[in-house]
């Protein structure tokens, strides 16, 4: 399966689109504006069905991606045909209206084969990359610009561009990770292999709420993208508050801020906590606001080695820096991690 | 100094049960390893608002 560029430009321009704010005095005035202007692109920058229908199957595989059933994405075989459900269960009224004007018939009811091509196109759409320039082009070729010249000025004046060239930074927000699986995040010497597709988002604070919703163990990673990839679904997703962009490839993890709470195994419950800070080269650990421990000369080998015997639940020796043996125990699911990483 | 055939089986007892033993800690580290990268990429897999 290749990648379609011209349908791929066109989507991040549709993207753009639907976030354009066309300044009419009412929502139905925006939409309808914004609707004649992706009418209008779609009829001249992508004339040939072929590319129509690439640009269709992008939207489906983004859309069972976000707000879809992730079990069936991943494995097509296992989906239930008996559960099916219409596109207009799952879709954004943005993408809605984009398979409407693109000539699909959003009433159809959701197959294995949608989920098995989403499969198959995810990793690809994922680990797309244009150049604002090739996409720009495009949109210059519509002839949109001359005939929609807010749109273009507000893409213009964007600091991104409204993401017609890619994010060069994406973040993702986890919650209710285990403490097993905390230890699992600052294991630098193993890559992720996101090579299936997944959702992380070009907003720094939406991640962040979602690192810290539903309870404890807080994870907030940051990707820094230098080629840009990734497929924009922004609005076009249900849940467009996430501004989210489909993301594939291996990431290389290279720093992280832990933060996490122990106690000593002899202490009564309401003496002071003990707050335990790691980096990848630092251990630093403060009873109230004491410092008591510091190492600040590890290999990110042994500081993961420490975070993992910590999290294990079990109880764990230090030297404090007067000498004293104490022995701590971790709290358990009291982290917060933030990570960053490379898309390579 | 000569060993008895009962204390050769003796050690050789001996050490099975701590290779034994070793291996069964290893395995059961594995374990633990794969289930937090599993548990990982399960979460990276799924949207956020899930």
């Amino acid at each position: 399966m290749e990648l379609d560029k011209k349908a791929l430009a066109v989507a991040r321009l549709v993207s753009a689109i639907h976030e354009w704010d066309p300044r009419q005095s009412t929502d139905s005035g925006d939409a309808g504006e914004r609707k004649k202007a992706m009418t209008e692109l779609i009829s001249r920058a992508l004339p040939e069905e072929k590319s129509k229908q690439n640009m269709i199957d992008m939207i489906l595989a983004m859309t069972l991606l976000t707000s879809g059933n992730v079990e069936s994405v991943r494995n097509p075989e296992g989906f239930n045909p008996k559960k099916a459900k219409r596109w207009t269960h799952f879709a954004s009224l943005p993408t809605l209206d984009t398979l409407k004007v693109l000539g699909y018939p959003s009433y159809m009811l959701v197959t294995a084969e949608d989920y098995a091509r989403a499969k198959k196109l995810l990793p690809i759409i994922g680990s797309s990359s244009m150049l604002e320039a090739e996409v720009y082009t495009v949109f210059s070729k519509s002839g949109l610009p001359a005939r929609y010249p807010e749109l273009a000025r507000q893409i213009d004046v964007a600091p991104d561009k409204k993401g017609i060239g890619g994010y060069d930074q994406l973040h993702r927000g986890l919650a209710k990770m285990s403490d097993a699986g905390i230890a699992r995040l600052t294991n630098l010497s193993k890559p992720w292999d996101m090579t299936r597709g997944v959702s992380t988002s070009r907003s720094y604070s939406s991640a962040k709420g979602f690192s810290q919703k539903g309870g404890p163990n807080h994870v907030l990673i940051t990707f820094d993208n230098p080629r840009k990839t990734g497929y924009n679904a922004l609005k076009m997703s249900r849940f467009g508050r996430e501004e989210e962009v489909i993301l594939s490839g291996v990431a290389e993890i290279e720093n992280y801020q832990l933060t996490f709470y122990a106690k000593e195994t002899e202490e009564d419950e309401y003496a002071d906590g003990y707050m335990i800070q790691v980096t990848p080269s630092m251990i630093f650990i403060r009873k109230g606001s004491r410092p008591i421990y510091g190492n600040q000369d590890l290999s990110d080998g042994e500081a993961h080695a420490f975070v993992k015997r910590a999290m294990s639940g079990k109880p764990f020796e230090i030297t404090r820096q007067d000498g004293a043996k104490i022995t701590l125990i971790t709290k358990p699911k009291t982290s917060t991690i933030d990570v960053f990483g490379k898309i390579k | 100094m000569k060993l008895t055939k009962s204390q050769i089986k003796q050690i050789i007892k001996e050490e099975l049960e701590t290779v034994m033993s070793e291996i069964e800690a290893d395995t059961l580290e594995e374990d633990k390893d794969a289930a937090a990268e599993k548990e990982l990429m399960d979460a990276l897999a799924q949207p956020m608002h899930k």
